[in-house]
Formats: C-alpha cells, sequence, structure tokens
C-alpha cells in the first residue's frame, strides 16, 4: 500500500503555490546567477591560463634610452634567456581624441589574436584592440586618422600582452576608452619616424621559473645585469605586469566573491528553510501528534515534511542550472567580454599565424 | 494479564512547582476489556493514558502488554508498539484536514501488516456515503467516527480514547460511545477510555477513579449498561 500522505503533496502544493513558486524563482535564479557566473569565470580562468603558452606572453619587457646593439642582446642573452625587439611608438588619434600604442606585428613573442577582419598586410592599414575599438564605435573598414596619417582598419584584435589596457603599469585602472593597442606592418610602423618611438624590448627565460619567488630572484638579477650595461627607462617583469595579470586576478577576486555570495545564500536558504519549517510543524501540531501516536516514525514524518520543499528545490536547481549553463553564462561572458581585450572568448577566432584558436 | 499497569509515577516541574501527576498507579486490564479512567481535570488520567501510548514516560514503574514492558523498549521498538498495537481517538479528532474521509482512514491502515477492509469498515462507520468529503465538510459526530475509523482501521490490540466525546452533543456523544462498544464488541479490542463524565462509566467493564494522581477505587462493572442506554 503506497503511503496515503503522499496524497497531501499536491493538494499542499495547490494550496501553497505562491508560497512555493516563491520558493522556485528565488532558488532558480539564484542557482542561475551561480552557475552561469562560476560556469563562465572558470572557463574563462582556463582559457587566460592556457593562452600564456599558446600565445607565448613575454617573462617581462623593458625600455632602453637608445636602441640596444648586437653587442648588447649578445651579452643579455648569456644570462638564459631571449631578448625581442618590441618597440612601439604612441600616437594621437583624431576620432577617438585618445593615444593608440602601435606595434609592428609580432612573430615570436606576445602573439596577436585576430577577433575579427584580418591583419593589415598594406602600409596604410590597421589593426586595433577589439575592446577599445567597441568603446570608441570603430569597425572594421572604418578610418582612423593617426598622428595625420589615414589608416584603414583591417582588423580587431587582443594583444596577448593587454588583456586589460594599462597604458601605464602603475596606474590604478586602465582606460580603455583613451587608450588602445595595434598592430601594423614594419612598413606602416617606419613611416611614423622615430619621434614616438620606444625601445622597448621583451624576454623569455630559456628555462621557466616555477613560481614569483624565483620569477622574482631571476628578473631581479637580470636587471642589475641590465642596469650595468645600458640605460633602462622601464622594468616590468611578468609577474608584476597589470597588462597582463589584472584580469587573471580580477577574475579570481570575482570566482572568490560569488562563491562568497553563494554561501550567504545557502544560509539564507537555511533561515527560509527554517522559518517554513517551523511554520509548518507549528500549523500541523496536531497531525503530527496523531500521526506520531498512531506509529509513524520520525523518519517517515521528516520524510514527509521535506519531500515537497526539497522536491521544488531540486526541480529550481535543475531549471537553475540549465538557464546558468546556457543563458546566464554567456551574459557573464559577454560582461567580460566587455571589460577585457580577452583573446581566447569566441570559438573560431584566428590567431597571426592563421591558426583557429578555442 | 493482558494489560499490566505497575506503580506508575510521574510529575512536571522542579522546585515549588513541582507536581506529582502520578503517585504509584497499578492497574490490570483483561484482553477486551472497556476501562474507564475516570476523573476531574488535573486528576492526572490523560497523562496515564499517553504513558500507556508511549507518547510520555513515567519517572518510575512500567506498562507491560503481555509481558512486554514499555521501559525497556527502545525509540525504535516504542513507534513499532504504538504502529502494532495501539489505537488512538483524541477529543479534537485531530483529522488530516487535505484528505478524504477514506483517505484519512488509509492513513491509519497504512500502518497495519493485517488492516482492516476500508470499505466494509465505512459502512460500519455510517460514514460510507460520505468517504470522498474533506473533514471541513462533515458534522462534529461524523469528524469523530472517522478518528475511530483511523484508529480501528489497523485492528489494533488496544484503543485508547482521550475524552472522545468531550467536544460532541449529547446525542452525538452517545452515537459515539455506541460505535466505540460495537467495535469493541465486533473486534474484541481492549477500551481503555478517558473521560470526566461519570455517566460513561455505565458502559465500562473496569471503571477506574482517579483524583490527584491516585486511584480512589478500581470497580469491576457487575452490570454494564449499553451505551445507547446511558444517561446525563
Amino acid at each position: 500500500m503506497r503511503n496515503p500522505l503522499n496524497k497531501r503533496l499536491p493538494k499542499e502544493l495547490k494550496s501553497e503555490l505562491g508560497k512555493y513558486i516563491a520558493i522556485f524563482i528565488f532558488f532558480a535564479g539564484i542557482i542561475s546567477l551561480v552557475s552561469g557566473f562560476l560556469v563562465a569565470d572558470d572557463s574563462m580562468i582556463s582559457a587566460y591560463n592556457k593562452s600564456f603558452d599558446k600565445y607565448n606572453i613575454e617573462d617581462g619587457n623593458f625600455e632602453l634610452m637608445q636602441e640596444a646593439d648586437d653587442e648588447l642582446i649578445s651579452r643579455l642573452e648569456q644570462e638564459e634567456l631571449s631578448i625581442y625587439h618590441n618597440f612601439y611608438k604612441e600616437e594621437s588619434v583624431k576620432e577617438t581624441e585618445g593615444t593608440l600604442r602601435i606595434y609592428e606585428n609580432r612573430k615570436d613573442v606576445d602573439l596577436v589574436c585576430v577577433m575579427d577582419g584580418e591583419l593589415p598586410d598594406q602600409k596604410d592599414e590597421i589593426a586595433i584592440d577589439r575592446m577599445h575599438a567597441e568603446n570608441n564605435n570603430l569597425k572594421v573598414g572604418d578610418t582612423v586618422e593617426v598622428d595625420g596619417r589615414t589608416l584603414t582598419i583591417s582588423g580587431l584584435v587582443a594583444l596577448s600582452d593587454y588583456s586589460a589596457l594599462f597604458s601605464n603599469n602603475s596606474d590604478m585602472m586602465f582606460d580603455a576608452i583613451k587608450f588602445g593597442v595595434a598592430v601594423m606592418t614594419p612598413e606602416g610602423f617606419d613611416a611614423f619616424g622615430d619621434s614616438h618611438i620606444h625601445y622597448n624590448y621583451s624576454w623569455i627565460y630559456d628555462e621557466q621559473p616555477e613560481n614569483d619567488v624565483q620569477a622574482k630572484e631571476k628578473s631581479e638579477d637580470f636587471m642589475k645585469v641590465l642596469a650595468q650595461n645600458a640605460v633602462i627607462m622601464n622594468y616590468i617583469p611578468e609577474y608584476l605586469n597589470q597588462s597582463i595579470h589584472f584580469t587573471g586576478n580580477d577574475m579570481g577576486s570575482d570566482k572568490g566573491m560569488f562563491t562568497m555570495f553563494l554561501y550567504v545564500v545557502v544560509v539564507i536558504i537555511a533561515f527560509v528553510f527554517a522559518v517554513t519549517t517551523a511554520n509548518t510543524l507549528t500549523k500541523e501540531a496536531s497531525v503530527i501528534g496523531t500521526l506520531r501516536a498512531s506509529g509513524y516514525s520520525r523518519r517517515e514524518l521528516v520524510g514527509h515534511y521535506l519531500t515537497l520543499p526539497m522536491l521544488v528545490v531540486l526541480v529550481a536547481s535543475i531549471v537553475g542550472n540549465i538557464l546558468g549553463y546556457t543563458l546566464l553564462k554567456n551574459f557573464f561572458a559577454s560582461m567580460y567580454y566587455g571589460s577585457y581585450s580577452r583573446k581566447v572568448q569566441r570559438r573560431d577566432v584566428k590567431d597571426n599565424q592563421g591558426k583557429v584558436s578555442e | 494479564m493482558f494489560l499490566e499497569i505497575r506503580d506508575i509515577k510521574k510529575h512536571y516541574g522542579e522546585g515549588d512547582s513541582r507536581v506529582e501527576v502520578l503517585n504509584g498507579i497499578n492497574i490490570e486490564i483483561k484482553k477486551g476489556e472497556i476501562c474507564v479512567l475516570l476523573g476531574p481535570s488535573g486528576s492526572g488520567k490523560s497523562t496515564l493514558l499517553n504513558i500507556i501510548g508511549g507518547i510520555d514516560d513515567a519517572d518510575s514503574g512500567y506498562i507491560s502488554i503481555e509481558g512486554d514492558k514499555t521501559v525497556d523498549m527502545s525509540e525504535k521498538s516504542l513507534t513499532q508498539y504504538r504502529r502494532k498495537h495501539l489505537g488512538y481517538i483524541f477529543q479534537m479528532y485531530n483529522l488530516i484536514p487535505n484528505l478524504t474521509v477514506k483517505e484519512n482512514i488509509e492513513v491509519g491502515a497504512y500502518l497495519s501488516d493485517h488492516p482492516l477492509d476500508v470499505d466494509d469498515l465505512l459502512h460500519t462507520l455510517g460514514l460510507y456515503e460520505h468517504k470522498n468529503k474533506l473533514p471541513n465538510q462533515l458534522s462534529g459526530g461524523q469528524q469523530q467516527r472517522t478518528a475511530i475509523g483511523r484508529a480501528v482501521v489497523k485492528n489494533p490490540d488496544i484503543l485508547l480514547c482521550d475524552e472522545p466525546t468531550g467536544a460532541l452533543d449529547y446525542h452525538t456523544s452517545k452515537e459515539i460511545l455506541k460505535l466505540i462498544e460495537d467495535v469493541n464488541q465486533k473486534y474484541g479490542n481492549t477500551v481503555v477510555m478517558v473521560t470526566h463524565n461519570g455517566a460513561i462509566s455505565g458502559m465500562a467493564d473496569r471503571v477506574v477513579k482517579l483524583r490527584d494522581g491516585m486511584i480512589r477505587s478500581n470497580q469491576v462493572n457487575e452490570i454494564k449498561i449499553a451505551a445507547k442506554d446511558l444517561e446525563w
């Protein structure tokens, strides 16, 4: 014989539909928010971490007062690392009333990911950072006047060493509207002249440091050697580079915040359960007493009174997770996408070597 | 002896507010007897019934049913004891409001390995035509009959009735008492009934009078009065 108390469940649901709908909406909403965020955040952190190898991101960069000659490069590379030219020029842009930091196309280090369009192959073409372009309503095919030269935007890109657009590493926050990064062909780059050139170099260790402490030691050792051989204008090891690490740190702290939010919600849920259960027990005291006196076990009664709320919560959890994994994951991903020059967000984007990224 | 109540003592509160509710109660009840526990409010009769029913503990003494002492039982065994041996009838019916008459009786049937046939019982209770009604669609008498059905359908060895007519008018009370009498005769259950209505003692095989937690008299009725003939 089936437990006749189960016949109460649909009647309870019907008679207290408003309460259960409120619980359902609350749970489904919270769970969809949390699961959507955590799924988006986890996948983005994972892609972000993979990007260091995938795009061969530098172990640090430095700027010299004047261009280093081959002898200096050879001397520095004796420190078990490789040096790469990564010169840039900062030029004003008429349309944005801001500044573009323009690099030559990278071939070996800090590779560029093409999000839309193509890399420039003409002298008067430029590919600019995707987020900076969106913030200034610039699209592929538009023209911009850079230092008096009219350039056509051939593509929208993400530079792997600029997931956050800090123009200066000591800035508290970046400004992706007034400041952007771009790449051009060597001919197009040379056409600006050398008045705004920065002799910037990137390095990659032959053997990667195992942790930040080792990275710090290695970078300090290298800086001493560098200082003995050249005049340094700027020196930023990778582990201190906000343009590289700000995004990862921010996503990590967001995850901690949402996890804390989840814990708070769990406490609220427990409180709601305690209050509703206490109300139910008060309302049902005589029935519970009678059932206990008749021989129903404590377990049977606990099971009976928890079935409906648990069922509602279970369905809300499933619905919340489905919503989280589908709609809200994309919503949160797009929020990050609007904040950072992420290079691994969308599928089927090509890096500068024509490979399709994840 | 079928039901043995031996030296039961019970108190509530401590210090100045300590009240001795039961002061050494000894009763022996034969199988199939109707035993009425008679006494004024505060005499300890409901407390005694709850101790017999295993829903309250005695300070000392024990309840024994066919040699099994409830005091030696674990929580699980006590639940099984209530499930297999006891049927409870309360003054305020305590029906489940969103189950029909038949479903309320099935709640009792579910607990038994060998329940009575629910439809037969509905006929016996005179509730068959009301079986699909909810408790709030019934009169007080009909609700109490449903509560009796819920207790009886398990075919329990002992039927514990706590002021079963306390909330009913004269005529309905007599109907309910007759029903309890019929059930006792038809199914052979032992009935322990708590009441403060002295007239009801006429239908009992044994009448135990309580006052201030002590037994004032314990008499076997030589001549029983049929429930339908009771007057008060």
